[in-house]
């Protein structure tokens, strides 16, 4: 310090220094004298933290202060300390003013340094050493870009619940901020895994491998032995789907993602190390951050392997809850429409069916409304319509049918608790010679069928009382024909109960749904259940909805051509049920 | 739907026997003819997009300029999709590209585009899941979850659905499912898709296998509180909506605002046709787009003006709304840019739809 000082001293400097040194120093008024030694101006600069460097118009260095020493030992007042000058002035070279900032490292401290131009062709310099100030904003840079990846995964994560997706979203996630590439491998399931490989800023893939052939580190991260992270040798990298791309990939580190008892996957992160050892030796980004994102994903994971399990087994119960296809059947045509009151569901406590005859001689065909809606009311659609499968075996006679369907569903109902009754359309129809149908109707219960006939419609009044609920139950049917291209329209309560109108209260009503059928007899059976259907729902505007179920019996106006193909009617149906589409990996 | 610039001469020979028998509702001559041309190796896409997408356009413009009734229209469209299910039945099982869950949105029952386009989609590569028509919110989410797709493709043919695409598009991207837009009710150059916030659009069947082709599909960003686009007039039109329509009735005094000569009606329900100008506006203003009302307004003019029909009733509906909607500023001027368009004699050269 006593050194610096003095090598600063002479006194030379004191007021020829062409800046605002009085500005900088206002004389002190009190003080009759001024102290002996260094001038009071450079005492004052040799307290600051900041280095000032003074040059004159040759580039003589006329002052520096004990911080600018300190930064550049070699500096010299009086001189013109050409190598640590040329420091500072490489700095700035490349600022087109004389007024210039820079920033420069010196023995790995960061320097802002900045250059401002003097009257008299004088120099100053300013010096700030600014590496903690760096290294505070550059951890808070890191840290911010952490939260903001890990908060980004969160709520990517949390998206799906399907195990697929959700194994993609973590392979885009770790491919996009973690590594070069990142592959997801989803846990054994009979002796394969899945796995899904994204590159970093590319395209994606997916496959599936023998669970023999996977590397040692990962099966046994993914059979929950190693639980930390791991690395990858490169001849292990040789197979799909860590297969090194372009540049190579030089090592791979991998992780088990903690599901519930045991991992929910294995991310493995691939790394092209070209050029860049140090990186992979160091093992990437960050340990602590891939085992945070680990946490996350695996959680995520887990939560979608759990919902899948569940909901593979709602869909393999509710299959059999699912309205049928409809059968194809000879001198017949039929169409069904079906809205469920629970919209996520598909099942409800309507439902329909058609039996073909087994000699071939028209079909049964049923429609009814049993108490209740959702969950509990389709198990007791389908015990219904399994009793009249069986039961129809035994009589075709829709009346004797229905006294049968009666007398079981109060024996079951006497078993349990559920009051299980319902009404019901039961009924045949028969081909006639002329190309009509013969259609006998019995009726518990239930809204009466609707007849679009070529010059109008009608309804069929068949009465009879709710089925299950009482044993001496009285059925009546009623025989009506059709002539080409007339229907029958059979429709549940959903229909003519739908609430609407200008106060949202209005029943929907026998007069519209009449009115609406009018005209319609041009149209095929599936349309017209779709225009009862459709419109019932518009009517439907104030939320709550009920269940509707319509099926529509059709005398053909068009007959089959004879060995025509009729599969392609199945099409329809099949595509519309989406337990019928794809099915997930069992 | 654009049809490709050159059918195969077989299409064309076939195409005026096609639409006869879609006329006479006869489906199994309709298959016949179409299965026929597949067997002749006209690619299935051809004859969904040249054969079965053209009768589809033809039977709207018949019942646009009034030549045929409801039940016509329905029972053509019927068959016509009976015909997308037998070329359907007839593409082999697709798979190798991706899978594309297809679906109309909830309340829009318009399902033949929609069909048209799954089997377009199977038939070059795609394992398609086709939803059927109006599909809930709800139901499509929980679909997603369960089957995990590539992409969900939603279509949608009438503007007037557009509130309800918001939520079934948010509900479909909450599940990370990237969402492809498709149909006229997003707007002739997908303006309102983008609006909505969907991944991508395209405005046909051939142009969606060309975007699905495109696109890496690669995980799509969870979507921002985009709900707080709607206008805040929507949710205050929504709640007047039952006294709107209710006062519309009654200046017409029961009758539709539609009605024309007996057996010519556009629609048939007084409540129904008034809702239908609430619900066009209401979308309008849920978009902030008073061109979306204004073409429907001219749509409308120009179907009632084929029938014969008097836009007196319509006008005393607008009337009744204005009245009714003196406190919301876009639905009024939404209302007045609408009057413009039914004016005698005016044309802009307005919509298609």
């Amino acid at each position: 310090m006593d050194r610096a000082a003095t090598g600063l001293g002479g006194g030379a400097v004191d007021g020829a220094l062409p800046v605002q040194g009085s500005a900088v120093v206002p004389a002190p008024p009190a003080r009759p004298a001024a102290p002996p030694g260094p001038s009071l101006a450079e005492r004052l600069l040799d307290g600051i933290a900041e280095g000032v460097v003074a040059c004159d118009a040759h580039g003589i260095v006329r002052s520096a202060n004990t911080t600018a020493v300190r930064m550049l030992p070699d500096l010299r007042v009086g001189e013109l300390s050409v190598a640590a000058m040329q420091v500072l002035r490489t700095a700035v070279a490349d600022a087109p003013d004389a007024d210039a900032d820079a920033e420069l490292a010196l023995d790995g401290r960061a320097i802002a340094v900045r250059r401002r131009s003097q009257p008299g062709g004088w120099t100053a310099w300013h010096l700030r050493d600014v590496t903690e100030e760096r290294a505070r904003l550059d951890s808070l840079l890191a840290e911010r870009a952490r939260s903001r990846f890990l908060a980004a995964a969160s709520s990517r994560l949390g998206l799906s619940l399907h195990p697929g997706r959700t194994a993609r979203a973590v392979a885009e996630l770790a491919a996009d901020e973690l590594a070069d590439a990142a592959v997801v491998v989803l846990p054994v399931h009979g002796g394969t895994v899945d796995w899904y490989r994204c590159e970093h800023d590319g395209p994606s893939s997916v496959g599936r491998a023998s669970a023999r052939d996977l590397p040692g580190p990962v099966a046994r991260a993914l059979a929950g032995l190693d639980t930390g992270p791991q690395l990858l040798l490169a001849d292990e990298l040789d197979a799909e789907p860590w297969r090194r791309t372009g540049a190579g990939v030089s090592g791979a580190a991998l992780m088990a993602l903690p599901g519930n008892g045991k991992p929910a996957g294995v991310l493995v992160l691939l790394r092209s190390g070209a050029g860049d050892g140090a990186t992979a030796a160091s093992g990437g980004p960050d340990v602590e951050l891939v085992e945070e994102f680990a946490q996350r994903a695996g959680i995520a994971l887990a939560a979608a392997s759990l919902y899948a399990g569940q909901a593979r087994t709602a869909a393999v119960l509710k299959r059999s809850l699912l309205q049928p296809d409809l059968p194809l059947v000879e001198g017949v045509a039929l169409g069904a429409a079906y809205r469920p009151a629970e919209q996520g569901m598909l099942i409800g406590g309507d439902f329909y069916d058609v039996h073909p005859d087994p000699a071939g001689r028209g079909a049964t065909f049923m429609l009814g409304d049993v108490c209740g809606k959702g969950v509990g009311a389709a198990v007791s659609t389908g015990r219904l319509r399994h009793s009249v499968q069986a039961l129809r075996r035994l009589e075709t006679d829709p009346v004797r049918l229905l006294d049968l369907l009666n007398d079981t569903m109060l024996e079951s109902t006497a078993a349990d608790d559920d009051p299980g009754f319902a009404t019901v359309v039961i009924g045949t129809a028969v081909p006639l010679e002329s190309g009509g149908l013969r259609l006998r109707l019995a009726g518990g219960g239930h809204p009466p069928p609707v007849l679009v006939r070529t010059d109008g419609v009608e309804t069929v009044e068949i009465g009879g009382t709710l089925v299950g609920a009482i044993p001496s139950a009285r059925f009546r049917s009623r025989t009506v024909d059709l002539a080409p291209g007339e229907s029958c329209v059979l429709y549940t309560d959903g229909v003519t109960e739908a609430r609407g109108g200008i106060d949202g209260r209005e029943e929907y009503g026998e007069t519209r749904l009449t009115d609406l059928l009018v005209g319609c007899h041009v149209m095929p059976a599936a349309a017209i259940a779709e225009r009862v259907t459709l419109h019932a729902s518009r009517w439907n505007s104030a939320g709550a909805r009920d269940d509707v179920a319509v099926l529509v019996v059709q005398a053909p106006l068009h007959a089959a051509p004879q060995g025509a193909s009729r599969r392609h009617l199945h099409s329809v149906r099949a595509a519309e049920s989406p337990a019928g589409g794809e099915e997930g990996t069992a | 739907m654009t049809a490709p610039p050159t059918l195969p001469t077989r299409l064309e020979s076939v195409a005026p026997e096609f639409f006869d028998a879609l006329g006479r509702a006869d489906e199994w001559r309709a298959c016949e003819l179409a299965v026929g041309l597949l067997g002749d190796g006209v690619h299935p896409a051809d004859v969904l997009v040249g054969l079965v997408g053209a009768a589809a356009r033809r039977i709207g413009a018949l019942w646009e300029a009034g030549e045929w009734s409801v039940a016509q229209e329905h029972a053509a469209t019927c068959v016509n999709e009976r015909v997308v299910a037998a070329v359907g039945a007839r593409i082999p099982a697709g798979g190798a590209r991706g899978s594309v869950v297809v679906g109309c949105l909830d309340g829009e029952w318009h399902a033949l585009p929609a069909r048209i386009v799954s089997e377009v989609l199977r038939a070059n590569g795609w394992a398609v899941t086709f939803l059927g028509a109006s599909v809930p919110a709800e139901h499509l989410a929980s679909y997603l979850h369960q089957y995990g797709p590539d992409v969900v493709a939603l279509s949608c043919a009438l503007p007037i659905h557009l509130p309800a695409a918001h939520r079934t598009i948010v509900a479909a991207q909450r599940t990370g499912t990237p969402v492809l837009a498709g149909g006229p009710g997003f707007g002739a150059d997908g303006r309102w898709a983008r609006r909505l916030g969907v991944d991508a659009w395209a405005p046909g069947p051939v142009e969606a296998v060309a975007v699905l082709d495109q696109q890496p599909w690669r995980g799509a960003a969870p979507p921002v509180a985009t709900i707080t686009a709607a206008s805040a007039e929507y949710a205050g039109l929504t709640e007047r909506r039952g006294a709107l329509v209710g006062a519309a009735v009654d200046a017409l005094e029961g009758f539709s605002p539609f009605a024309g000569p007996p057996g010519n009606p556009l629609g048939s329900d007084p409540v129904q046709d008034a809702g239908q100008v609430v619900d066009f506006l209401g979308a309008a203003v849920y978009l902030s787009d008073d061109g979306l009302f204004a073409d429907y307004l001219h749509w409308l003019g120009s179907a009632l003006g084929a029938r014969d029909i008097s836009t007196g009733g319509l006008h005393a509906v607008l009337g009744e709304l204005a009245a009714g909607l003196h406190d919301f500023p876009f639905a009024l001027s939404c209302l007045r840019q609408g009057r413009e368009q039914l004016r005698p004699g005016f044309t802009n050269g307005g919509g298609e739809r």
